[in-house]
């Protein structure tokens, strides 16, 4: 099952400050880190996470640095930010409360329907 | 490494309108991204060419990664597929102060269905349209509805033509007018006829407001087959994409 395009909106900025929580992280990394969580479940072209990054980038969420990686090409790492990190944590926040109330609402559990 | 990395890169940024610092900068990026994703394919055991389209393919059409690249807002953004955002905008969907296309919003709209200040197509609505289906203060079309309209069906509060139907008529073929004449009207309806003298110079004017359409739907279709070229090389290589 993949996610669809409305599903998705608004909700890859989270998943990519989720991956970067722990440590900083670039572009192919960020890319696999979440097909790894969540195989066939998050599914755009490779490409398309680094207008994304860009984004966040702008709007402070993430900071960008430029190291040599391990291949001896120079690239580019984002980390989150303080803001990215509030940002995460509210976003995580809706989320349970959307979920709680669809649970509510519902009276369904969305891992047992 | 395959050449087919650098062309994959090539055909990307071709679409993607940046400053030289930021062309490098987002180049080194994605080539890395690439390189990162080849040498990935190839240690899971497949050989040099195989990695390299496996990782085009995982990677992205190179317009729709190029145009995201791209700033938000451009002076001229013209696409062939999704929606075109610019000063002047052309594309099966286009948003921008002149936008051209199947679905265009804009001050200056011009398409199918045209959304705008000044709207122009198949179906237009707006403050002043001037389209075959006119929605708008000030119409002008082949079925003309809203304030002031003219047009061959006209429906509205002060209108024109061959059938009107109106509020108050100015005359036509066929006419039902409420009021008999704008005297008899009220003061609401009065005051729509200072729109009247716009209608009169549209009317004045409209082969100079034909020539000014035909030229900028010239320039839109110039430019929207020159982008077609350029799309078409990408999405023609079947051997890069497919």
């Amino acid at each position: 099952m993949s996610l669809s395009q409305k599903a998705l909106s608004g909700n890859v900025e989270t998943f990519i400050l989720s991956v970067l929580e722990d440590a900083p992280s670039y572009g192919y990394e960020i890319v696999s880190a979440l097909n790894e969580r969540a195989p066939d479940l998050v599914s755009f072209g490779e490409g398309t996470v680094y207008p994304v990054l860009h984004r966040m980038e702008k709007k402070k969420l993430l900071e960008a640095f430029w190291q040599e990686g391990a291949s001896g090409r120079k690239r580019k790492y984002y980390r989150v930010t303080r803001s990215g990190k509030k940002s995460l944590a509210e976003n995580l926040k809706e989320w349970r409360e959307l979920a709680q109330a669809m649970e509510q609402i519902t009276g369904k559990r969305p891992l047992t329907t | 490494m395959s050449k087919l990395a650098p062309l994959y890169l090539e055909r990307v940024f071709q679409f993607a309108e940046l400053d030289p610092q930021e062309h490098r900068e987002k180049w080194d990026e994605l080539e890395d991204h690439l390189l990162s994703s080849i040498e990935a394919e190839k240690q899971a055991g497949l050989g040099d060419e195989e990695a390299t389209l496996k990782a085009i393919r995982k990677m992205g059409h190179p317009q729709v990664i190029g145009s995201r690249l791209s700033r938000p807002w451009r002076w001229l953004d013209v696409r062939a597929t999704g929606t075109a955002r610019g000063f002047v905008a052309i594309g099966p969907k286009a948003v921008g102060v002149i936008a051209f296309g199947g679905y265009a919003r804009g001050f200056i709209a011009i398409g199918g269905l045209s959304i705008g200040v000044i709207s122009n197509g198949g179906l237009g609505i707006g403050l002043f349209s001037w389209s075959g289906l006119s929605l708008a203060l000030i119409s002008y079309g082949g079925l003309a509805l809203g304030g002031v309209t003219w047009g061959g069906l006209s429906a509205g509060i002060l209108s024109q033509g061959g059938f009107v139907t109106a509020l108050v008529s100015r005359g036509g073929g066929e006419v039902h007018s409420f009021y008999k004449s704008m005297a008899a009207a009220p003061e609401w309806i009065q005051s729509f006829a200072v729109l009247e003298k716009v209608m009169y110079w549209v009317n004045v004017y409209s082969p100079v407001l034909l020539g000014l359409y035909v030229v900028v739907v010239l320039a839109c279709i110039i430019l929207q087959n020159l982008h077609n070229k350029r799309w078409n090389k990408t999405s023609t290589e079947s051997w890069l994409m497919d």
